[in-house]
């Protein structure tokens, strides 16, 4: 028994008049100064007014999103008493909107209570949409909702997860993301590709997901290197993010593992942008999963998806194909100018908190949806071998 | 031939299995609690077996691990439950311990939230089973 959730999906250009159908009437918008200022939050604004929808802005989500965030959120919200909350922005605000709406419906719970095996029963005080404005997290589709929280021993990702916490309605309509800059593609598409590419393998892997990741390669591969050279090209910028909400219904309903355990302590430790720290090491966990002891099933699934995807050839061993499937996902690096890790941090950097980063690996869920196991020591190896651009070879 | 699965015999070389894992010291080095497991009656099981743990920085702690008798009472800080023909799909990988609970296949009582934070160690948790020379009802 599995199961595949995904929210009510409204998608393509004036995707936003779906809203034209609520009945809602006071809305909590949660979002970040960015939005504001490129004018996204301007188009939302006029097209709830006329509906007579009342409207309260919060707007300090920042990257990596702190819990205090969160709670100072929940506090307006639960003042304002809205009947609909309005996710609009990237991940960050995806992933506050979540538990603001959680916390909202269930005061009795905290942070640390988001956990899957509960009944939440949202939904009887507010629904949630989500608007994403960039295309890539996927957090419009699925139950996870990442927080950063402080300790003694420096920032940690919680990965709070549960099925209640997808989004009523996600609506993506492409008007928000055709400005979204350069870098900011190049991220954002790598943390869909990172996304599609990782649970087509892992342990919680099913064939739903599979069918979403495949078409969800075929647009990431053709569209984003047009998106990334040219920003206003609609259709790109509309298959894009398509392809990121694909993505995200295929994790979200299989889970990511190696890469983005990697990726979120490395967010947390050095702040960068979330698609570079899980792209950057989407080479490595794919060459880490082909070798070992029980990489078979991994090899013919990885080697199988290149050859749907026209990557390699039907002839081609599985193996043989699902390495061209790694050199793909590299030749895309290079096409969107994706920063290497020792271009992210320093080697000092590294060997200052790579025991400590190996530590908080082990911690994270996603590391243990992985086809094949990883200790600290891998995780320290995996690091390692992807500062110095060297393939995986253990 | 093996050890019948959740026998007194079994929950001691259960332990050394424990004690001996690499990747379960390595995944659970922080961990600290103790756990009742409850296999309840199902397919050739027809009695309820509880089990206690305990398990401290990657190891079985200094309470050790042993088959609670009929009526007897101890305080965990979890409780992990569900009948018999389950924990044999557990231990057979065709379920993991967090995907057992949401699937409703398995129940736990407890600090949720800790338990998210090492599913990897409950992983080797249940690699220690398999690893075990283990007998099925």
């Amino acid at each position: 028994m599995w199961y595949f959730y995904a929210p009510k999906t409204v998608f393509g250009e004036d995707a936003l008049d779906y809203l034209d159908s609520m009945d809602e009437k006071r809305c909590f918008i949660v979002t970040d100064e960015g939005i504001i200022k490129f004018g996204m939050l301007e188009i939302l604004t006029k097209k709830i007014t006329p509906l007579e929808m009342d409207y309260k802005v919060f707007s300090g989500v920042e990257p990596d999103p702190r819990e205090e965030t969160i709670l100072e959120a929940t506090k307006i919200c639960q003042d304002y008493k809205p009947d609909l909350i309005i996710a609009l922005g990237g991940g960050s605000s995806m992933d506050v909107a979540k538990a603001v709406w959680v916390l909202y419906e269930r005061p009795d719970l905290g942070i640390d209570d988001l956990y899957p095996f509960i009944d939440l029963k949202l939904g009887k005080k507010a629904k949630l949409v989500a608007i994403p404005t960039t295309s890539g997290t996927g957090a419009e589709t699925t139950w996870a909702s990442i927080i950063t929280r402080k300790t003694d021993k420096g920032d940690i990702k919680l990965e709070q997860v549960h099925k209640e916490m997808i989004p009523t309605v996600a609506i993506l309509d492409p008007v928000f993301v055709k400005s979204m800059p350069k870098g900011l593609t190049a991220s954002t598409g790598f943390d869909a590709l990172a996304h599609l590419s990782e649970c087509i393998i892992s342990v919680w892997k099913n064939d739903y997901s599979e069918a979403m990741a495949l078409k969800a390669f075929e647009l990431v591969q053709k569209y984003l290197p047009i998106a990334y050279e040219d920003g206003t090209n609609i259709e790109a910028r509309e298959k894009m993010h398509a392809a990121a909400n694909m993505a995200g219904l295929a994790f979200g309903n299989a889970q990511v593992h190696l890469g983005h355990a990697l990726g979120h302590v490395l967010g947390a430790t050095f702040h960068k942008p979330h698609g570079f720290t899980v792209g950057v090491f989407l080479p490595y966990v794919l060459q880490y999963c082909l070798h070992g002891d029980e990489a078979e099933e991994t090899v013919n699934i990885l080697g199988t998806f290149a050859k749907r995807t026209g990557v390699a050839k039907w002839d081609d061993a599985n193996l043989d194909a699902a390495h061209k499937y790694v050199a793909e996902i590299k030749r895309l690096q290079k096409v969107v100018n994706h920063p290497t890790l020792s271009e992210m941090i320093t080697r000092e950097e590294l060997d200052e908190k790579i025991d400590m980063m190996a530590e908080w690996c082990l911690e994270s869920p996603s590391a243990a949806m992985s086809p094949r196991s990883a200790g600290s020591q891998e995780f320290k190896k995996i690091y390692e071998y992807a500062f110095e651009n060297k393939d995986i070879d253990f | 031939m093996g050890l019948l699965f959740a026998s007194p015999e079994w929950v001691n070389a259960y332990v050394e299995t424990v004690n001996g894992s690499k990747a379960y010291e390595d995944a659970a080095k922080t961990w600290e609690g103790d756990f009742v497991f409850v296999i309840t009656p199902a397919d050739n099981l027809d009695h309820e077996i509880r089990m206690y743990i305990d398990l401290y920085h990657g190891k079985i702690g200094p309470k050790g691990a042993r088959i609670l008798n009929e009526g007897e009472e101890v305080e965990s800080e979890f409780v992990y439950s569900g009948p018999y023909n389950n924990w044999v799909k557990l231990i057979e990988k065709k379920v993991d311990p967090i995907q057992g609970l949401m699937q409703g296949k398995f129940k736990l009582k407890g600090n949720m939230g800790k338990v998210m934070r090492a599913v990897k160690a409950a992983q080797e948790l249940v690699n220690c089973v398999i690893a075990t020379d283990t007998d099925l009802y």
